[in-house]
């Protein structure tokens, strides 16, 4: 990072002992250690429906932006002498990538890029520990981080982001989403015909959604459904440790399964009706909620079920 | 387009070559065809999640397997590990290949038996249950899923190197809260070997544990 010196020096205008307590201090901060960046700009020209590739390892962010123009733009920063950057492809497909130096003893660097492709390419996207920011992609996206935390908003035509280690911020109206993370947790605003989010132990958070069919599942993370469910919609929801709450609407029309095992089901909804299948350790209750026109079901072992009205 | 080409032919092979004829031959002996006696939609889009030739196209809601290297993840993803790729695809199909067996059995004569030799089982599956035939499928299961467990995470060890700092504590810490929803899920089948549900909770957990595996194997290729 470059180390700039700028006003807010005020106080160092007092005399010429704070000018000298400023020359102290400020050969401190230069003898701090500092990398040095340097810029990066490379521009090709593409089809609009082009393959393009990101990939980066190295700490840092990537901004990805669908733009209206038939061209591929990279723009940022990176550590100074450190890592190699890549850019280059032909009309169908092009490649940024970056590479670190491994053999070089320099560590990873930062990388700092803005990406502009054309909005409806297909975009995958792999980076190690950088953050990545998606935004105005309608052709297929594909996003893998293993530590970088990940946000897509827009309308991709499906869209699959996985990180291990990192979170999952998805935000729009494509018409599939698969995401999966480790550890982090994975929200989704939006609407879409088919969601399917999956964690170990990340907490999983729909809100506002307007689904035809949606999976979540969790092993140790909490899920919460804050939402609609539309006439003939199908969701399932799975945990092990965690609870499993959904947030419905007064009016809502569902037919639900509900299985627990360790732990027990609360229902702000009336479920006087429910058939209760009682098994070695566990329950199942079906029953039905306003005229039914949709199908819920969830599993959980251990954790809570909770069924509230919004 | 010629990389392309020779990565897929060589992820072929070596998917070949780990089969082994033992298994090939029961695989070929299997009907071509099958009716469905449920909804299989959720367990089709569990097969596609990763077997999609682009980032996107056509799927539908449902749990991912741990496909551990589909064509277009193969594709897309391949530089110079594609055997590795290729090797831990190779583990998951004869993963995959064993529980269908168990499931096209299971759905005609009952509790399920298959003819596929165990690799010894590890104690806490299968001891304990109530009804012996249960016990020994879910041995059986459970020991072909431990089996490709400890190969990829061998892949893994043997090209760490490659992966990205804290990855295999990110891996390890997965698999620890895996392991524990796992030794759980065994103990509820222990009493109630013949619950479907406790069944597929364990196959669904087992399925993510080879998915983290197989996550931080292909951690290690470049796109």
């Amino acid at each position: 990072m470059r180390v700039t010196v700028g006003s807010g020096t005020a106080c160092l205008r007092a005399g010429r002992t704070g000018a000298l307590i400023g020359a102290v201090l400020l050969g401190l901060a230069l003898e701090a250690p500092a990398q040095e960046t340097e810029p990066f700009e490379e521009a090709m020209p593409i089809a609009p429906d082009a393959s393009i590739r990101v990939y980066m390892e190295a700490e840092g962010s990537v901004r990805i932006v669908g733009w209206e123009h038939d061209s591929l733009q990279a723009t940022g920063t990176r550590t100074a002498g450190v890592g190699k950057i890549g850019f280059g492809g032909d009309e169908g497909s092009a490649k940024v990538s970056y590479w670190p130096d491994k053999e070089g003893g320099t560590g990873p660097g930062e990388v700092n890029l803005e990406v502009r492709v054309p909005a409806t390419a297909t975009v995958w996207v792999k980076l190690t520990t950088a953050s990545v920011d998606v935004t105005g992609v309608t052709g297929g996206l594909d996003v893998y981080t293993v530590k970088g935390d990940v946000r897509v908003s827009g309308s991709p035509s499906e869209l699959s982001a996985e990180s291990m280690g990192g979170r999952l911020d998805l935000s729009g109206d494509a018409p599939t989403v698969m995401a999966k993370t480790g550890s982090g947790p994975i929200t989704f605003r939006g609407e879409s015909d088919n969601v399917t989010l999956v964690t170990v132990s990340g907490r999983i958070t729909v809100t506002g959604p307007h689904l035809k069919r949606g999976y979540f599942e969790s092993v140790k993370g909490d899920i919460v459904f804050d939402g609609e469910l539309a006439k003939g919609s199908s969701v399932k929801f799975k945990n092990h440790h965690g609870n499993v709450e959904l947030r419905l609407p007064e009016t809502v029309g569902a037919e639900f399964t509900v299985t627990t095992w360790e732990g027990d089901m609360r229902s702000e909804f009336s479920v006087d009706t429910a058939t209760v299948d009682e098994r070695k350790g566990g329950k199942v209750r079906t029953f039905t909620v306003g005229k039914g026109f949709a199908s819920v079901e969830i599993d959980n072992f251990g954790g809570e079920v909770i069924l509230r009205k919004h | 387009m010629t990389e392309r080409k020779e990565d897929i032919d060589g992820a072929t092979r070596a998917e070949e070559d780990l089969l082994g004829s033992e298994l090939r031959a029961l695989m070929s002996s299997l009907p071509k065809e099958l009716s469905p006696d449920r909804d299989l939609t959720a367990e089709i889009a569990a097969v596609t999640w990763d077997s999609r030739s682009t980032p996107a196209q056509g799927r539908e809601a449902g749990p991912p397997a741990a496909d551990a290297v589909s064509p277009g993840r193969r594709i897309a993803w391949s530089s110079g590990h594609s055997w590795l790729l290729a090797a831990a695809a190779a583990i998951l199909v004869v993963v995959s290949s064993t529980l269908t067996v168990l499931v096209m059995r299971a759905g005609d004569e009952g509790p399920a038996r298959t003819a596929t030799a165990g690799r010894g089982a590890p104690a806490a599956y299968g001891a304990g249950f109530a009804s012996a035939g249960f016990a020994e499928d879910l041995r059986v299961v459970a020991t072909e899923y431990e089996a490709a467990v400890a190969e990829l995470r061998a892949v893994l060890e043997a090209n760490r190197d490659a992966l990205a700092p804290g990855t295999m504590e990110i891996v390890e810490e997965n698999l620890a809260v895996l392991d524990l929803a796992l030794r759980e899920t065994v103990e509820a089948l222990q009493s109630a070997p013949a619950d479907a549900q406790l069944q597929e909770t364990m196959v669904t957990t087992y399925e993510r544990k080879l998915d983290f595996l197989r996550q931080a194997v292909a951690l290690t290729a470049e796109i």
